[in-house]
């Protein structure tokens, strides 16, 4: 119903510029309130106003005192006379909708026959909203009718022509706020040595202008001549005015023919109305069942608990199915890189589990190191004209190879976390153990990202078990982010898989290699021989599942 | 094995615990309700411009046009033993912000709170806007229309949202953003923000968006989609084109004639006003309709 009245007015501003008592800016009726905060609780019933000239005033009744700017005034018991009368007044307040808080207030009159006590702070309280609000002040028109009773003229001379109506609609947004003298029917005669201080707005009326006017002229049908000492000193706009473009070197704000607003569709004009009653209704509704109970007992239904409860649901199984997603991916790209680069797979693995210290501060430092690396490349490559192709290969290649070396070493630590897990000896996962690297990178990938299902499950519970579903998540993203620093790690010590230096006596010079048909390479003279996949010792012959020094000092069970 | 067995044991068990504690009878009523009532209104004064931030955890929220000469209105109702509604203007700039207690989410009372809670905020007319909407386990209802915003943000965790666009926004926008973490989210005339590029960020759910009220010549839409379903609805003599980057995305756009990654509406170079869609998503199915057919 808002958008109804809204509607109107904007569709009778003219009028109402016309016809008001007073300038737009005033408004009277709020007694110079520029915002109010009204807070009604169990233990409190409050009202703070704000002025147009920056005061203010508090008024609280509030765990049993009445305070008025923060001073005790009095007090008072809860449900009793005073404070009842003042909750109903703050309701009231609250109700309003676009009503006149400062009306309301200034007709409020605290009840009769209360103590002494409760009588002294409620004369306060009137006398401190009396003191504050303005008065009801009768502004003196700025805008003047001339004639009697015209003003039912004005307004039906404009209701029958709406396209007036329309031209004057665009006209009123940027008058000048002067004395605006409204002429309606009139044959209108400024004398030669006659000057008028004012606007003058003619509806249907014939000016004869030998004088002077300081203001603007509108006019809406009718007629205009001047006369050779006639000056309209602003701007005259017309519509449907005779005469009106031929007076333009008499005028010296310029003269300018009204465009009507455009009218508004009718059918989108009837929808708005129809919405508008619906909301109406439904508002309507709303007050009444409110009105129903006590000002403070507001209690809104809204129907959303069982549809939370599904929604909640609907939202943890929708990231249990992400997980299940993201593993198949995972999965996928795993069992393609085990197909086709095996023997690299099986290094990174061997690396990261025999150097997972060494694997983690090469993994840390290659994340920090990363991206200055990339801009340093494309700063280099920059500077020569060779390298400008190569650096718009770096650009997108350098990250790209950064993923791809990530997504390997998660997914062969992951391999080692199936391993691992097959190694627990839980019962209907015996057959992880032993050489099965695809069993192993699915159990490991099931083991690492079922946190983030488990954190699904606990989402269908909705708010219940958020802490819960935060903390499995949390240690879900700890995992998988501890493990792929590892894995990067790995895959930059084992020179992306090439390099079996770290990955264990099985795999350095002299061990077997189970995917290379070749003699495994001599170490070079002099060389660092490494010990446990680490320099020193030579290493034994051993197969895989042997109990050995990792390389950074501490043991490393394999099995 | 036994210990490991036994952990998960007890895992299952305290999780059945807890579901079996949701449905119990009175489970989550431990405590009364203490209703409380909070309105504010301001008229227009010297701003020229306004900026609001609304921060809503839990509840009701709609957002509609104010009455002439308001600044803004708000009206909330909430259980006071459980949320907490601030205030705060100053200069043009207007914060609202909501405050669940702490301890209320495990004890059964967001549920309530959402139940019971309801803001009601309005926005005036005359002075432009950068509003910024921030809504939790929230049901919400935006009706914009005619509200100068000259910005918008809005970002929601786990609700449902309707937005409305009913009127031409009266003022130009450079972007509306929107951010949609788990929800359900239905735009309607969208065109009707004046905003030259909209960028919608969702995670998971269903999401609506039309196109509707286009006011200006070259639209820009941007949607990023988790997972999900995404429609898309545009006015029938809008030029439309949409580019799709993504995986185990289903695409269903009957109007619209494909080229590779590229979706173009046969009046893309004769119409007037044309829409240009980026589509991010990584799983769902992704419709573009024409609105009225």
């Amino acid at each position: 119903m808002n958008r109804i009245i809204r509607s109107l007015s904007a569709l009778l501003l003219p009028l109402a510029l016309v016809l008001s008592p007073g300038p737009l800016e005033a408004q009277t009726g709020d007694g110079g309130i520029v915002s109010h905060q009204v807070t009604v609780a169990a233990g409190a019933a409050a009202l703070e106003l704000e002025f147009r000239d920056g005061r203010g005033l508090s008024l609280e009744f509030r765990d049993g005192q009445i305070l008025v700017d923060g001073s005790v005034v009095g007090s008072y018991r809860a449900g009793d006379e005073l404070e009842s009368a003042w909750r109903t007044l703050l309701g009231r307040a609250v109700a309003l909708e676009n009503g006149s808080i400062g009306d309301l207030l200034r007709e409020w009159t605290p009840p009769t026959g209360l103590g002494d006590d409760a009588a002294g702070a409620a004369r306060t309280i009137q006398e401190r909203l009396s003191a504050e609000l303005e008065p009801e002040v009768d502004t003196p028109s700025l805008l003047r009718v001339d004639g009697q009773d015209q003003a039912g003229d004005v307004l039906a001379q404009l209701l029958t022509r709406p396209e007036w109506l329309r031209a004057l609609t665009g006209t009123v947004a940027d008058l000048t706020p002067r004395d605006l003298r409204v002429h309606v029917g009139e044959t209108v005669r400024i004398a030669p040595d006659e000057r008028v201080a004012a606007s003058l707005l003619g509806l249907e009326s014939d000016f004869q202008v030998d004088g002077q006017i300081e203001g603007d002229v509108i006019l809406l049908g009718g007629s205009i001549v001047m006369g050779n000492d006639g000056i309209i000193e602003g701007r005259l706009r017309w519509f449907d005015t005779q005469g009106a473009e031929e007076v333009a070197e008499r005028v010296s704000g310029g003269v300018a023919r009204m465009d009507p607003v455009p009218a508004r569709p009718e059918a989108t004009l009837r929808d708005e109305i129809r919405r508008e009653v619906e909301a109406a209704l439904e508002a309507g509704e709303r007050a009444r069942d409110r009105s129903a109970a006590p000002p403070s007992r507001v209690v809104v239904s809204t129907g959303t608990g069982e549809r939370g409860f599904f929604r909640n649901v609907g939202r943890g199984i929708a990231q249990v199915l992400q997980t299940v997603v993201t593993f198949g991916i995972l999965l996928g790209l795993g069992l393609v890189t085990l197909h086709f680069f095996p023997r690299h797979f099986e290094i990174v693995a061997r690396t990261a589990r025999n150097a997972p210290g060494r694997s983690g501060l090469v993994g840390v430092a290659s994340g920090i190191l990363a991206f200055p690396i990339w801009i340093a490349g494309i700063v280099l490559l920059a500077v020569t004209i060779i390298g400008i192709p190569v650096m718009l290969l770096w650009i997108p290649l350098f990250p790209l190879a950064l993923m791809a070396a990530g997504t390997l070493g998660f997914l062969a630590v992951s391999r080692n976390a199936g391993s691992w897990l097959g190694r627990r000896g839980l019962q209907g996962l015996d057959s992880l153990d032993g050489p099965r690297p695809a069993m192993q990178l699915a159990a490991g990938l099931a083991l690492l990202l079922g946190l983030f299902a488990v954190a699904g499950v606990f989402r269908m519970g909705g708010a219940w078990f958020s802490i819960f579903q935060g903390v499995v998540t949390f240690a879900g993203v700890l995992l998988v982010v501890i493990t792929g620093t590892v894995g990067l790690g790995a895959v930059v010590l084992s020179r992306g898989g090439r390099d079996p230096l770290y990955a264990g006596s099985g795999w350095a010079w002299g061990g077997s290699d189970p995917w290379d048909d070749d003699e495994p390479p001599t170490p070079p003279s002099g060389a660092p021989r490494p010990q446990g996949g680490g320099p020193g010792t030579p290493p034994p012959a051993s197969s895989v599942g042997e109990q050995r020094p990792d390389p950074d000092g501490s043991p490393s069970d394999e099995n | 094995m036994r210990t490991d067995s036994g952990v998960l044991s007890g895992l299952t068990l305290a999780f059945l615990i807890l579901v079996s504690g949701l449905f119990l009878p009175g489970a989550v009523d431990l405590g009364a309700q203490t209703p409380a009532t909070f309105q504010a209104a301001r008229d227009v004064g010297t701003e020229r411009e306004l900026t609001v931030e609304v921060q809503y955890g839990a509840g009701t929220f709609t957002l509609t046009p104010a009455a002439a000469g308001r600044l803004y209105q708000l009206r909330a109702h909430f259980d006071e033993e459980q949320q907490e509604i601030s205030h705060r203007y100053r200069d043009g700039h207007l914060e609202i912000r909501s405050h669940v207690e702490g301890s209320t989410r495990l004890r059964g009372g967001l549920r309530r709170t959402a139940e019971h809670g309801e803001l009601n905020f309005r926005l005036g007319n005359r002075v432009p806007v950068r509003l910024d909407l921030e809504l939790g386990a929230v049901q919400a209802e935006l009706e914009l229309g005619g509200i100068p915003l000259r910005e918008l943000s809005f970002t929601t965790g786990a609700s449902d949202t309707r937005l409305d666009v009913s009127r031409a926004n009266p003022v130009e926008m450079e972007r509306a953003r929107f951010q949609i973490g788990a929800a359900a989210f239905k735009a309607r005339g969208l065109g009707r923000l004046n905003a030259e590029e909209i960028k919608v960020d969702a995670g998971v759910g269903d999401v609506r968006l039309e196109l509707d009220g286009l006011l200006r010549d070259r639209t820009r839409l941007e949607v990023s989609m988790g997972l999900g379903n995404l429609e898309i609805a545009v006015p029938p003599q809008v030029g439309v084109r949409l580019t799709r980057s993504g995986f185990l995305v289903s695409m269903d756009a009957p109007d619209l004639v494909r080229n590779g990654n590229v979706w173009q509406s046969r009046n893309w170079d004769e119409s007037r006003q044309q829409i240009e869609i980026q589509l991010g998503a990584a799983l769902g199915s992704v419709s573009v309709e024409t609105l009225g057919r």
